[in-house]
């Protein structure tokens, strides 16, 4: 799991810290923080991660807006995006999957939780 | 004129802001509070050194009645230092700094209102919430508009107190 990329977007310093520290606790070191959706989307244009990690309610750009226009990259259009959000309504989730986010998290979480999101989040599709 | 509702309050929105608050310190700060119940808001209390102030502003699904208000979190600063601790595994001796305090608070803040949200939904309330608003100073406390129903909590971890405020207009 070393080699695998992930961009972590969240205007908190501190959200990202977190998720900085328990990726690592569960293999995952390589990790690139964006501080908002417009900062996450100039670094996917610049270089290609494996996975997004994105907060929804940020400044800038949010999350969904996010999540959509990575999507209509080419070179994104596969790339698995897990939103981790306190926006947890049942119709939060159900317009997210439907623009292109594959995998949900409500805050807060821990890291039992990040840890089987990750792995289905990175199975191969069959 | 207000439009606060005090059934609502009690039966479905003060519930709804315990179980979030408590999930939130318990789950991300691995803290065990204890929730005192509210009590009306008294002119220039609770005080505190660090407050985070997330906006609502959404519906009663059943009558269209509208709900407008605000969440914030009250501490004292040493608490937010403990609080941030606890969530980073920062060590007892290391300095957190100011920036960092206020973002804790911020995101504490986020997602008590952000889980009330959820839990609301389901139950019969809809509302959005805003992004974090954090003050910062010694000794302040949160003035509200005259027609606003504002409402106290105490929270207690180890040996801090600090406070969740609601204000319904």
């Amino acid at each position: 799991m070393a080699d695998i990329k992930i961009l972590v977007a969240d205007d908190s310093s501190t959200m990202r810290r977190i998720l900085k520290q328990t990726l690592s606790r569960i293999g995952f070191n390589d990790v690139t923080e964006a501080a908002d959706g417009a900062d996450a989307f100039a670094k996917c244009q610049a270089a290609q991660f494996d996975c997004i990690l994105t907060d929804w309610n940020m400044p800038e750009m949010d999350g969904l807006e996010l999540a959509i226009k990575v999507r209509a990259m080419p070179n994104y259009a596969n790339v698995p995006i897990m939103m981790i959000t306190t926006e947890g309504g049942k119709q939060d989730v159900i317009e997210a999957l439907t623009q292109g986010v594959n995998q949900y998290i409500v805050k807060p979480f821990n890291q039992d939780v990040l840890q089987a999101k990750m792995a289905e989040l990175l199975k191969p599709k069959a | 004129m207000s439009n606060f509702d005090i059934n609502l309050f009690n039966e479905k929105l003060m519930p709804a802001f315990r179980e979030s608050t408590r999930e939130a310190f318990e789950t991300m700060a691995m803290t065990s509070i204890e929730i005192g119940a509210a009590i009306p808001k008294q002119k220039g209390q609770p005080e505190g050194a660090i407050s985070g102030t997330i906006g609502i502003s959404g519906s009663v699904q059943a009558t269209a009645a509208p709900i407008c208000g605000n969440v914030s979190l009250i501490f004292e600063k040493n608490t937010v230092e403990r609080i941030f601790k606890a969530m980073t595994g920062m060590g007892p001796d290391e300095t957190v700094n100011a920036d960092e305090l206020k973002d804790v608070v911020g995101e504490l803040a986020n997602m008590v209102a952000g889980g009330a949200k959820s839990k609301t939904q389901g139950n019969g309330v809809d509302f959005n919430i805003s992004l974090p608003t954090v003050v910062v100073g010694e000794k302040h406390h949160l003035e509200m508009p005259s027609n606003t129903k504002s409402f106290v909590v105490p929270l207690k971890a180890n040996s801090d107190t600090f406070f969740l405020e609601l204000s319904f207009s």
